[in-house]
Order: structure tokens, then C-alpha cells, then sequence
């Protein structure tokens, strides 16, 4: 009962995450920015929700399979938000100066 | 799926939405991201459904790939040649009465959609208790797979002899003679390359996993197969040289093996009683497996022929009569 609820409250804290880094990205001014605010808060969102979801799962290989889900997102969010930001700067995008 | 939830009447509203937003976008490469989004949205669409073998190759051919494609294309159209023959077709008819037929025949298919959803059996229950009751005959666990590779294995036939045209149509579109090797990236990326070894083994394996799979669960030959191209394409994006030429004796084999192989076992298994496809019972899971597999490496090596020709990692016999356009340098 007590994991049940813990659970939920990590799944709303990755909810959060995730509602932040979706925030950031309508919101910031530039291309490097938006990044930042996507791919750090969504992998820590993600997290957090992988986390409640294996307390709720009750199994051990579930638990495994998300983590190893948690990882490989994690690798391939940081090497496709580096492609981005480096085509970016190929492609002489500014960075826009904070006011 | 017994009941709709608020989740699906929003998936749905979202869906329209999306579509209406897609169509009326005048830049056509916003009409793209949000047509891989539509087709993210779809795939999830069909896992609520509970249909996860058409949600993985939703995702996977109907989204990612036709995206890329169609950013192949942009790429074409927006380059010097591809405009150029663009304003030379648009003469063929002016835009209005051009309009005019496409609306006439946008409305009369729809039209008879609407009018067969109609005229369906509403007493039909499906064809679900008649592949319950045969799939002790099919040599596998799941029912999709025994549906696409053994009910109706003379369909799945034919679909992978469209994917052998579609090999021949791209060599057809981009040069006159086979044509090979990648266009590596003017500058290698080393985060790429570590990436690339760190997960085309797991990528390898799992595109195996999902082979097996479609034995008993969501999984087969199309899923396991894109996987594999996603890990090929990565590789030619990562500048890794691909010899994907027809001039390639094994590539040709590659190409080839997926349609000659179901052809093959589909004669063999032909006796005095049994017709063209009909597996024997005892050895049909086998046969699945070997057709899957062979039809795993040629869709494979379809879907990266499809994406190179498209994205202009093929080089053309002679660039200066076959300009590609595509992936930005």
C-alpha cells in the first residue's frame, strides 16, 4: 500500500519533469536552449516514472526491462541532442544573448 | 478493449486535429514533423486498440521511414534540378482544373467509403474464432503470424515481391548503372561512433529477438527487419560505407533472398495433396522461421536502399544529368 503510494508520487514527480521540459521548449528563445530544457529534464522525468512504474510492476524482470529502457533512451537522447546542437552550430545558428 | 476511455476520445480529437493541421500547413515541411507525429499518434492509436503488431510497423515504416522519405524528397524538390522539373511538369495542367479533378476525386473515394461502412454486416463477429480454431494447424503461437505467414501466406507473398520492385524502381530513379557507397558526412562524428558501438550489438540483437518473437508474441519479419535497417542507416549516416550496388553479387542475393526463399518453400511444400503454400503441419514452424528470416534481410536491405536513394547517399554513374538532393552537408 505505502509502495503503491510511493510509487504514484515518483510517476507525478517524472510528470512534472516532463511538464517543465515541454514548458522550456515553447518557451525558450533559441535552439540550444530548447535542448537543454528537452532532453535533461525529460530523461530525469523519465526516470522518476520508470522508477514508480517498477515498484508498481512487483516483478524483477519488468524492473530490469525498464531500466535497461531508462539507459538506452538516456544514451540516445544525449547523442542525438549533441547531433542536433552540432548541425546547429554547422549551420552558424546563434546563440541568442540573455537580455 | 471493452470500453473507450476519456484517454482514447482524446487520442482520437487529437488525431483529426492533427490531420486538419497537417493539410492546411502551407510549409511543407512543417506538413512532414507533423506527419510523423500523426504517425507516432496512430501507432498508439493502434496499441490501444490492442493490436501492437501494426502499432510497432505503424511506428517503425509508416512513420519514421515514409518521414525520412518524404524528407528525401523536400530536399529533392527544394535543390536546383528538382525545381527545375517540377516547373516543367506544372505545365502539363493549369492549377485550377488540376484542383478541380483532384477534388472530384478525393470526394468520390470518400464517398464510397463512407458508403461501404454502411453496407457492412453488422451481425459479422470477425474472423477471430476462425484463426482460434486453426492455429493448432499453423506451427505457431501467435496469430498474427499465422495469419500473415501460413492463412494467408499467398498475400504476404506478393507483399514482399512489391518490396523486390521497389529495389528495382530506386535503381531505375537514381542512375542508369548500378550504383554503390555511401556519401560519408564531411566530418565524422566521434560521439556518433561510440554510440554506434555501444548500441548496434543491442540494436543486432534485438531485431533478432524480434524474429523469434513472431513466433508466439508482436514481432516477425517486417519489424525485426526495419530494426535492422534502422541499424544500417545509422551506420551510413555514422560514415560507415555500405557497398549497397546491384553490381555487389551479394547484394543481389540480399535482395533477392526474401521472395526467391517464400517462392521456393512455397513449390517444395507442393505434393499430391497439398496446394502451392499449404505447410505441412509437423515442419510449418520451421518453414516460418527460415521464410521470416530470409524476408528479414531482404526488407531489411530494402528499407536502406529506400532511405539511401532518397536521402543522397547513392551516387548516380553521372552526377551532373542526376542531381539528388537530400541530407544537408
Amino acid at each position: 500500500m505505502i509502495i503503491a503510494w510511493l510509487a504514484h508520487i515518483m510517476i507525478g514527480i517524472g510528470i512534472v519533469f516532463f511538464i517543465a521540459g515541454t514548458v522550456g521548449l515553447l518557451r525558450f528563445p533559441d535552439i540550444y536552449s530548447r535542448l537543454h530544457a528537452l532532453t535533461k529534464a525529460d530523461n530525469i522525468g523519465l526516470g522518476f516514472v520508470v522508477i514508480g512504474l517498477a515498484m508498481l510492476s512487483g516483478s524483477l524482470a519488468i524492473t530490469v526491462k525498464l531500466f535497461v529502457i531508462w539507459i538506452l533512451i538516456i544514451i540516445a537522447s544525449a547523442t542525438s541532442c549533441y547531433l542536433i546542437a552540432r548541425s546547429a552550430l554547422r549551420m552558424k545558428i546563434q546563440p541568442k544573448e540573455s537580455r | 478493449m471493452t470500453t473507450a476511455t476519456a484517454f482514447d476520445y482524446l487520442l482520437a480529437v487529437v488525431l483529426i486535429f492533427l490531420t486538419w493541421m497537417m493539410l492546411r500547413s502551407r510549409d511543407l515541411f512543417t506538413s512532414i514533423v507533423l506527419f510523423i507525429l500523426l504517425g507516432m499518434l496512430i501507432s498508439l492509436a493502434w496499441v490501444e486498440l490492442q493490436a501492437p503488431d501494426v502499432a510497432l510497423v505503424e511506428a517503425v515504416i509508416g512513420s519514421a521511414l515514409t518521414g525520412v522519405l518524404f524528407l528525401g524528397s523536400l530536399g529533392y524538390i527544394e535543390s536546383g534540378s528538382g525545381r527545375q522539373r517540377a516547373s516543367d511538369r506544372s505545365s502539363f495542367l493549369s492549377r485550377q482544373p488540376r484542383e478541380l479533378i483532384f477534388t472530384f476525386l478525393v470526394s468520390m473515394f470518400g464517398g464510397i467509403l463512407c458508403w461501404t461502412i454502411f453496407q457492412l454486416d453488422q451481425t459479422f463477429t470477425g474472423l477471430s474464432a476462425h484463426v482460434a480454431g486453426e492455429m493448432s494447424h499453423s506451427g505457431v503461437k501467435n496469430s498474427v503470424t499465422a495469419v500473415i505467414l501460413n492463412f494467408r501466406g499467398y498475400d504476404t507473398l506478393l507483399e514482399i515481391g512489391v518490396l523486390l520492385l521497389v529495389v528495382f524502381a530506386i535503381f531505375a530513379l537514381h542512375a542508369t548503372q548500378p550504383i554503390s557507397l555511401n556519401r560519408a558526412l564531411p566530418k565524422k562524428s566521434r560521439v556518433l561512433a561510440v554510440f554506434l558501438y555501444l548500441l548496434t550489438p543491442v540494436m543486432v540483437l534485438m531485431a533478432f529477438y524480434l524474429l523469434w518473437a513472431g513466433g508466439h508474441a508482436p514481432g516477425g519479419a517486417f519489424q525485426a527487419g526495419a530494426m535492422l535497417a534502422g541499424v544500417i542507416i545509422l551506420m551510413l549516416v555514422g560514415g560507415t560505407t555500405v557497398d549497397l550496388s546491384a553490381r555487389n553479387a551479394l547484394m543481389r542475393i540480399i535482395y533477392i533472398a526474401g521472395f526467391a526463399g517464400f517462392l521456393l518453400v512455397g513449390i517444395l511444400v507442393v505434393q499430391n495433396q497439398r496446394n502451392f503454400l499449404q505447410y505441412p503441419v509437423e515442419s510449418a514452424k520451421h518453414l516460418i522461421l527460415a521464410i521470416e528470416g530470409l524476408a528479414t534481410i531482404s526488407i531489411a536491405a530494402t528499407l536502406v536502399t529506400l532511405f539511401a536513394g532518397c536521402a543522397g547517399f547513392l551516387i548516380p554513374d553521372h552526377p551532373e544529368d542526376c542531381e539528388i538532393g537530400g541530407t544537408s552537408t
